[in-house]
């Protein structure tokens, strides 16, 4: 049984002069990942912030690991955290290998061994010396996104997580939150560019106005769709917008589209009702 | 944390302050050309009302006045916070570091001192000084054991007075300004000897340890009333710390 990591109910906040976010509710379950694009400013970050209880909403309730995110007498904060919100913050003067070195001290929860293995997850070398100042700016992304995964936290809050990553680091980031929902830890996305977290995402949603707008409530896959006829092949074109032609395999014509069909008869359901015959389908990983 | 926070303080800002208090120890020497011993001129750097109240302080909020409200604008909040249990274990981390800063800041400006005292050429007399600080049979090491307990108490509580402020205005330099004419008025208050009856109330005067050393003979400041003062400022800016601390939005983007 899958439980609620994250919830937001009724929240809405202001900052400065701005409400940025209007009664948002907002559910993530125990291995889904979420992703929520918007414009700069439009408040995705504070939205992430609120989960990280870096900040406390005006109204509505916050709810984390089944804890709920309020200022009670310590100024309460949720536990099992992995956050890359916004900037790259750090220490420009040290390598990678110390700067995750000196932020796991806090928790004192993983050793070095822990350290290094994130980083060669995300293609950094923990042995590289170089301060952190004379990193690219995809390096520097890597290990934002190690340090957040590092301590393996039940929920992940990341920001842009694609910002400035190169193919090869894209393709490691899709595995590693792959891996990281199969261990069961929650993910909640935010970018501007809808086309950097799609495949990632189960659920997507719009952030406009400071209101969340679902964009899709499940996940889309890569299909392939094989068939004998090109009069069929036509007719995939019109009815999937997705569908992109790939010429021939296996002695039949092929295409690729995306949809958020989950098994090869839900996908046959919905050509069958079209009219199109099919030879075979699969999903593409 | 402590380490954490001491590489956040960029070496540029590190060697600013120390090249400051180097080039005023080096004034001081080449201007105390008379006195006897490494130990005097030392005593006298510390005990000195001009850089007691007014230099040590100003150049100690200078590297920590921003030590709560800087993470805001460089986002290392983010990172950090995210690893602790509440805002106030945060918070306190952060104390515990300006605490043991002040120490350290204190212990290597007398390391300093006793270096350029040796480069400039001071006697180095035996252990037991007719110079030293609490009396003729008193130890130097016990006099600068005295400045590193005084220095250290009052730099932790003016520190966290500091930060209480920049809390409160959000602005780490209005802080340090605010932190900066308070050491003035203090100095200003001795310096003028109708305010001397308020020399007491203010923060920074607490280092004058040439008045508390004199304690039992009718001197301005008694160890006794410093360490009240001390204390006194120290629990009450980190109690309205925490009140702040705890609720208030750690990150002022959206």
């Amino acid at each position: 049984m899958t439980s609620t990591m994250i919830k937001f109910r009724n929240v809405s906040k202001t900052i400065g002069n701005k409400q940025v976010l209007v009664r948002i509710r907002l559910t993530v379950s125990q291995g889904s990942v979420v992703g929520i694009i918007g414009a700069k400013g439009a408040g995705k970050t504070t939205l992430l912030r609120l989960a990280a209880g870096v900040l406390y909403p005006d109204a509505g309730e916050v709810w984390v690991t089944g804890k709920k995110v309020h200022p009670g007498l310590l100024g309460g904060l949720p536990s099992g955290i992995g956050a890359l919100i916004e900037s790259l913050a750090f220490l420009p003067q040290l390598s990678g290998l110390r700067n995750l070195a000196m932020l796991a001290r806090i928790r004192r929860r993983i050793n070095t061994n822990s350290i290094r293995t994130s980083m060669l997850r995300i293609g950094l070398n923990p042995d590289n010396r170089n301060p952190v100042w004379s990193y690219s700016l995809d390096m520097r992304q890597r290990l934002g996104i190690a340090q957040a995964i590092m301590e393996e936290p039940s929920v992940l809050l990341l920001d842009e997580p694609t910002n400035g990553l190169d193919q090869e680091g894209r393709r490691l980031l899709a595995d590693i939150l792959e891996e990281q929902t199969r261990r069961g830890a929650s993910i909640l996305l935010v970018s501007d560019r809808q086309a950097d977290i799609n495949p990632f995402c189960d659920k997507l949603y719009s952030l406009e106005e400071g209101v969340l707008l679902p964009i899709r409530q499940r996940r889309e896959h890569k299909w392939i769709i094989m068939t004998n006829s090109a009069e069929d092949l036509e007719l995939l074109s019109l009815n999937i917008p997705s569908f992109q032609k790939i010429g021939w395999m296996n002695n039949n014509l092929a295409g690729t589209c995306m949809g958020e069909w989950e098994t090869d008869e839900e996908l046959f359901a919905f050509l069958a009702l079209k009219g199109i015959y099919s030879t075979a389908i699969r999903k593409d990983h | 944390m402590l380490l954490f926070e001491l590489y956040y303080r960029r070496q540029s800002r590190w060697l600013v302050v120390y090249s400051l208090i180097t080039i005023h120890f080096l004034l001081m020497g080449l201007m105390s050309s008379g006195l006897a011993s490494i130990w005097q001129f030392v005593i006298s750097i510390f005990t000195q009302p001009l850089a007691a109240i007014v230099i040590f302080p100003i150049l100690f909020i200078i590297m920590f006045a921003d030590l709560v409200s800087a993470n805001d604008s460089d986002r290392f909040t983010d990172y950090t916070l995210t690893r602790f249990k509440s805002r106030v274990a945060w918070f306190l981390s952060k104390i515990g570091v300006l605490a043991v800063s002040a120490f350290l800041f204190t212990a290597i400006s007398i390391a300093i001192a006793l270096l350029l005292a040796i480069c400039i050429g001071f006697p180095m007399e035996s252990i037991s000084s007719e110079h030293s600080l609490v009396g003729k049979q008193s130890m130097p090491l016990s006099d600068l054991l005295m400045i590193i307990v005084v220095y250290t108490c009052t730099l932790a509580a003016f520190g966290t007075f500091v930060i209480m402020i920049s809390l409160f205005t959000r602005s780490a330099r209005a802080a340090g300004w605010i932190g900066a004419i308070m050491s003035l008025i203090g100095y200003g208050c001795w310096m003028e000897e109708s305010l001397r009856t308020y020399l007491k109330w203010t923060p920074t005067s607490q280092m004058l340890v040439s008045q508390l050393a004199d304690s039992n003979r009718g001197s301005l400041l008694t160890i006794q009333w410093s360490f009240t003062y001390n204390s006194f400022l120290f629990v009450l800016s980190l109690l309205v710390c925490i009140s702040i601390i705890r609720k208030v939005d750690l990150s002022k983007s959206v």
